[in-house]
């Protein structure tokens, strides 16, 4: 289980500044979740302004 | 750092000419795109300002707002003209409303060579590689120094506290003094001549306005960071050099600037050395540098106000070495301060993401802060000519960045 970044991210790095676990980096055009270092606490969930990151279970656009 | 939070040295008031400010913080002149097609404020603009005037800041430097309509950078530019003199009067008395204490100032430009060619007319005193424009000739540049001239006196006639000349980021203040300009003329070539421009044009402001209380000062690029660029060796030197910096910095102090507000690059050209990002942060250390220079060689009564402040936050950044505690924009700030680095501090994008963040560190509560990211979303914005305003905190921004990103695809590159 992880969370990941759906298509549309504007890289805005507000989900990187609250990860505790520094699981978020920067890819190509869009930030990315390391699904080996997330732990699934969801503490970027709720900063991201255009509420793109999902469980890996849902995610429409997975990376 | 002191222990306790309300004697950090931000929050104490200082001298700028004959106003006090009440604390050490500012706003940095950030163009934000949203005048009406006469380059009149708008109900955004109003909204940015008033924000910014609620925030506790000092001193309001009001984005770079063009002489000329003719020469602009940006589509939906704020201007300076005899036209805009009623709005601008209006503008000014609102703000004024909010809070009087804030010194409120305007930041006169004229784009030169950054002049957009799909809706003004490029114009340059010596083409540079990739930019080019139609060559300035004498009789120009005093046309255009009657136009600043006139600019400063409406400043001054619709209430504004004083004036900001814009020597910096590569608009046209800083092309006339760069080392590039060896053209021979008038305006080129010698140091002598290529201050022309700005010794007297600050004496033409100086004895036209004739009021003491009208506060005078320049924001300057220390280093432009590129080859003949200002603050180098030579016309093409890539050594930096800041004798010609200091020089300015002294000659402008001669003329009766207040305060020097120290920045550096040219966003066109060397936008990281401008505003440090989140990727390549550490050239903000290099400001403090450059501010340290100027504090050193200017009066004690000049004010020396530092730029690229807003990358540090709230410690939780990219640059490396440094405790997150002791990499602060409060630690500093308040460092800075105290050991003769700097006078006041600038907050350009941070204003932007939240323009009560003064407010909130004066308050003791910087965990409410809405953090600059330093992502540069406002600044793709600029380069797009839209609306500027914070792409991560801001939702109106937020989706306007997003939706132009999926029509238009990404930005080829990131220069303003």
């Amino acid at each position: 289980m992880a969370h990941v970044i759906t298509k549309g991210c504007i890289e805005c790095g507000r989900c990187k500044r609250e990860c505790p676990e520094k699981a978020i980096y920067q890819g190509v055009n869009t930030s990315v979740i390391d699904p080996n270092k997330c732990t699934d606490c969801a503490a970027c969930v709720e900063v991201c302004p255009l509420e793109l990151i999902v469980p890996d279970f849902l995610a429409v656009y997975p990376q | 750092m002191t222990e306790n939070w309300n004697d950090n040295a931000l929050f104490r008031p200082i001298k700028i000419g004959t106003h006090t400010a009440k604390n050490r913080m500012i706003i940095n002149a950030m163009e934000c795109c949203d005048s009406d097609p006469e380059g009149n404020p708008t109900d955004r603009t109003y909204e940015r300002y008033t924000k910014l005037a609620r925030g506790g800041a000092a001193l309001i430097n009001l984005e770079a707002i063009t002489v000329t309509y003719e020469h602009r950078g940006r589509d939906a530019q704020l201007s300076i003209m005899p036209r805009n003199e009623k709005a601008l009067a209006k503008f000014v008395s609102e703000i004024k409303k909010i809070d009087d204490s804030v010194i409120f100032i305007f930041q006169l430009t004229h784009s030169g060579e950054l002049s957009r060619p799909e809706f003004s007319r490029r114009v340059c005193v010596k083409p540079l590689y990739g930019f080019g424009g139609d060559l300035l000739e004498e009789e120009d540049i005093e046309r255009i120094m009657d136009e600043f001239t006139l600019a400063a006196k409406i400043a001054h006639n619709v209430g504004a506290d004083g004036i900001d000349m814009k020597l910096c980021h590569g608009y046209l203040g800083s092309q006339l003094l760069r080392p590039y300009n060896d053209r021979q003329w008038k305006y080129g070539g010698s140091w002598e001549n290529r201050s022309r421009f700005a010794f007297e044009l600050f004496e033409r402001i100086v004895r036209e306005v004739n009021d003491p209380n009208f506060v005078m000062g320049s924001k300057v690029s220390a280093w432009e960071g590129f080859p003949g660029g200002c603050g180098s060796a030579g016309p093409t030197s890539s050594i930096m050099d800041l004798t010609e910096s200091i020089a300015l910095a002294k000659g402008l102090e001669e003329r009766g600037a207040h305060y020097i507000l120290q920045s550096a690059g040219s966003p066109s050209i060397t936008l990281a050395l401008s505003q440090p990002d989140e990727k390549i942060p550490d050239d903000a250390y290099l400001h403090h540098y450059f501010s340290s220079q100027y504090r050193r060689n200017l009066r004690p009564e000049t004010v020396v106000i530092g730029s690229a402040y807003s990358i540090f936050g709230d410690g939780r950044n990219n640059l490396q070495a440094v405790k997150q505690e002791e990499n602060t924009v409060w630690y500093w700030g308040d460092k800075n301060i105290r050991e003769g680095v700097v006078d006041m501090i600038a907050f350009g994008r941070q204003s932007l993401a939240d323009p009560a963040a003064p407010r909130k560190l004066i308050e003791g509560k910087p965990e409410t802060v809405d953090w600059c990211t330093a992502c540069d979303n406002c600044i793709e914005l600029r380069i797009r000519q839209q609306n500027v305003g914070c792409a991560s905190y801001n939702m109106p921004y937020v989706k306007a960045l997003a939706k132009i990103r999926a029509d238009e695809g990404l930005l080829a590159a990131k220069r303003t």
